[in-house]
């Protein structure tokens, strides 16, 4: 169901904000309508608090000791705030050793870059510092193309040609008075000219220099990352200050957002109605100083929406939840769904093995990881699930891949399953999936209809729901003689059928009063039959992935075991050896197939719901409750 | 005897070439499926490698079909008799249905798969910039998925109704 909210309004004194509005974020029950956009003040520190915590253990996540499968560990929210201060500290050491890791990175790449560009002069025997203009001669360093090498030799200089590869390093003297033309000339013949740094000693000596300065320099790195290796055990803490910090701003975002006075603060929001009285005990053992009160919502107002469902249902609001919260004045349709949820995907999944594993997983995934939220609920769908699946395979398919018959081999009641072999009869299995989906549909049209009641849209609940219930069933008649009803249901059937359709040509329209138009949208409106025969269709994959899980688990033992088994014929270590290999390879890739064929079914599953039950009633809103609360990624915040 | 005599007395070949269709072009069909998706999702994860996990998923969802082809080949090939070497030979008009029943797989495979890597290409990038919304990238791509398993159903009925 969807819980009913109440608009809630406090005052209080600017003295006691940050004290009331922590309890409130403790509590996780009010969503803070902000009066104004939140900014200034302590934000863009606490927010930055944040960030550097966030890359700080970043940094040490390669040193850090492996997390293992395991639920997030416990903390109180004191005990998170009173590790910050010393994890600040252990932020900034990381942030320094990083510095001067980016430096030394730096530093080597420099070196590394003047290396490469000193490459080429590496066999130029004279010192650099010795090549620059006398009073007579002139030098020019630069690169030449190989196919201009020849045209050296008429330029009317010295020139010395060294290493590179296309581009070769060369050094031409000119006389000083001939500079001008040497230089013209060489441009054209695409000579890059190469100033070398300020340096001395030859080439060869500088990069033999460099690279002892670069051995040195990665020595030094080498014990910086080993010093951020040391720290790499104490990420944990940077991880919960983390959190604690997330939630120091998250509770300055709500205090900035909130309207007031220099003395007063107003605090505008949401609250579930089942938790006013939490709420107020919340804030009497805080204070005596406040003002609150609770309305219900107006009409005008975009109330959110957050669902209540027992204990069993509680799950499926996952499913819901991806599709779209409903809208506060629509109807939750978890409850609704989840009968249907549990059948379908039992009969999609079809194999009492793959439900039998699914079900003890999830249920170990549970017990052992314990994980909260989206992972929990869909975990505990899963495991419903498995436990559909259990049944439904005995019911409609195999275990792993073998049939029932083969398995109950002498047994009295082996012939008894599965009870529909859908591969062998696949006509009645359809039938059973269709049928299936006609309940599925006709129990959405009839909420429509109850929907339409409760608003006394009269028209609404004959029309344009109740009408198609008739027509359908009429149709369903007619086609009854078929398997063996009597001619006289047929022809009952058709005429519900016709009176029906008649009503929904004249009436679909009515809001256009008597004119063409009218009939048009009439006749639009008959044309729905044809969509109702492919949301019909629609339910046939249920069969499709039922049979598909089936033959792929078929397929899997026959190559397993009766090709590459069957191969390691001979004396009885072969045998065993064989029996060892078959045996792994198949449980992974029943394994395998099983995690594929899960996630189809699931979202098959969530689509029947989605498209076919949804389309008919379902009021999709737009705005989810998010109370202020505690939001760690780390940990979890034990209850107080 | 001509090439068409041949192929006409010979109810395995036809048997063969429907075995080898199906699992070949839905084979094709998923690689370049996957190939997108694995195009996609390392531009993702050189941007962030903790997306790896549900980035992986999606790749994987268009590599089914090529599942589903090896297995209604395979299915053929066992009702053919040709595994393991050596079987009683199946008369033309029982090949050539093997042949058209492997059809349906093999081209809904072979299509399914590409279009359905582009919208696995296309979640993964939904899930670069939203993360917290895989679970609607998952909807999209598997919804691809129906029009695959839908012609393997029908191969496979096919195939199983075939008189040998």
């Amino acid at each position: 169901m969807i819980v009913p909210m109440k608009r809630l309004t406090l005052l209080g004194l600017k003295s006691e904000e940050k004290s009331i509005l922590g309890a409130l974020q403790a509590l996780g029950a009010v969503e803070i309508l902000s009066s104004q956009t939140a900014e200034g003040g302590d934000l863009p520190l606490l927010e930055s608090r944040v960030q550097r915590l966030q890359s700080a253990q970043q940094q040490l996540k390669p040193f850090a000791p492996k997390a293992g499968l395991g639920p997030k560990p416990i903390y109180g929210a004191k005990a998170l705030k009173e590790g910050l201060p010393a994890a600040m500290q252990l932020c900034e050491q990381v942030e320094e050793l990083d510095r001067a890791r980016g430096g030394l990175r730096g530093d080597i790449d420099k070196r590394r870059a003047l290396i490469a560009a000193l490459e080429p002069w590496r066999s130029l025997t004279s010192g650099i510092e010795s090549i620059h203009a006398t009073e007579s001669i002139r030098y020019i360093t630069g690169f030449l193309p190989e196919e201009g090498l020849q045209a050296l030799q008429e330029l009317g200089a010295a020139a010395e040609v060294y290493g590179g590869e296309k581009d070769r390093a060369v050094l031409i003297a000119c006389l000083a008075p001939a500079y001008a033309e040497v230089t013209a000339r060489l441009k054209n013949m695409a000579f890059k000219e190469y100033n070398f740094p300020q340096l001395s000693g030859t080439p060869q000596q500088n990069i033999t220099a460099l690279t002892a300065e670069i051995e040195a320099l990665a020595q030094k790195e080498e014990a910086l990352l080993a010093e951020l290796g040391a720290l790499g055990a104490q990420r944990a803490a940077l991880c919960c200050a983390q959190d604690a910090a997330i939630i120091e701003r998250d509770l300055a975002v709500g205090c900035a957002s909130l309207g007031g006075t220099h003395t007063t603060f107003l605090l505008e929001g949401w609250a579930r109605s089942d938790q006013t009285e939490l709420i107020h005990e919340t804030l009497e053992r805080l204070t005596s100083k406040y003002y609150i009160a609770f309305a219900d919502p107006g009409p005008e107002d975009d109330v959110p929406t957050v669902l209540k469902n027992s204990r069993l249902i509680a799950p499926y609001e996952a499913v819901t939840g991806l599709y779209s919260m409903p809208a506060a004045s629509g109807i939750d349709g978890t409850p609704l769904f989840a009968p249907f949820y549990f059948i379908f995907f039992g009969m999609m999944l079809s194999d009492t093995a793959y439900g039998i594993v699914l079900a003890v997983g999830a249920y170990l995934f549970l017990r052992f990881i314990r994980p909260k939220g989206m992972m929990e609920s869909l975990a505990r769908v899963l495991l419903q699930g498995g436990i559909s699946t259990i049944f439904m395979g005995l019911l409609f398919g195999t275990f792993a891949g073998m049939s029932w018959p083969d398995i109950f081999k002498g047994l009295p009641f082996a012939s008894w399953f599965p009870l529909i072999d859908s591969a062998a009869q696949p006509i009645p299995m359809l039938a059973v999936c269709a049928g299936l989906g006609i309940v599925h549909m006709f129990f959405a049209v009839c909420i429509a209809t109850w929907r339409c009641i409760q608003q006394k849209d009269w028209w609404g609940a004959i029309i344009d729901n109740f009408c198609w219930l008739i027509i359908i069933s009429g149709l369903l008649m007619l086609a009854s003689p078929a398997v063996g009803f009597p001619k006289a249901v047929a022809t009952v059937g058709q005429w519900m059928a016709i009176g029906a359709a008649a009503a929904v040509f004249l009436f679909s329209g009515r809001a256009k009063g008597f004119t063409p138009g009218r009939f048009v949208s009439g006749a639009g409106k008959l044309y729905d039959v044809t969509a109702w025969l492919g949301d019909v269709l629609s339910y046939a994959r249920i069969f499709a992935l039922g049979l598909s899980t089936g033959v792929i688990g078929l397929v899997l033992n026959t190559l397993c075991w009766d090709m590459l088994f069957a191969a390691f014929k001979g004396n009885i270590v072969l045998t065993a050896i064989g029996f060892a290999i078959t045996a792994v390879l198949s449980i992974g890739l029943h394994l395998f197939m099983m995690a594929i064929s899960t996630l189809g079914c699931f979202i098959h599953t969530a689509r029947l719901q989605y498209v076919e039950f949804f389309g008919k009633f379902y009021e999709v809103g737009s705005n989810v409750f998010t109370p202020l609360k505690y939001a760690p990624r780390h940990v979890e915040i034990a209850k107080e | 005897m001509t090439f068409f005599n041949f192929i006409g007395s010979n109810g395995q070949l036809l048997a063969a070439a429907g075995a080898v269709f199906s699992a070949m072009f839905a084979g094709i069909g998923s690689a370049i499926g996957v190939g997108h998706a694995g195009e996609a999702g390392a531009a993702i994860i050189a941007e962030d490698p903790d997306k790896f996990g549900s980035v992986l998923v999606l790749q994987l969802l268009p590599g089914t079909q090529g599942i589903y082809g090896l297995l209604i080949g395979f299915v053929i090939a066992s009702k053919a008799h040709l595994l393991g070497g050596g079987g009683a030979a199946i008369s033309t008009a029982a090949g050539l249905q093997l042949f058209f029943a492997a059809l349906p797989a093999a081209f809904g495979g072979f299509l399914s798969a590409i279009a359905q890597g582009k919208t696995a290409a296309a979640g993964i990038m939904l899930v670069g910039k939203r993360p917290e919304e895989s679970g609607k990238a998952l909807i999209f791509t598997v919804m691809v998925e129906t029009y695959a398993v839908l012609a393997l159903l029908f191969s496979f009925l096919m195939v199983n109704g075939v008189q040998v």
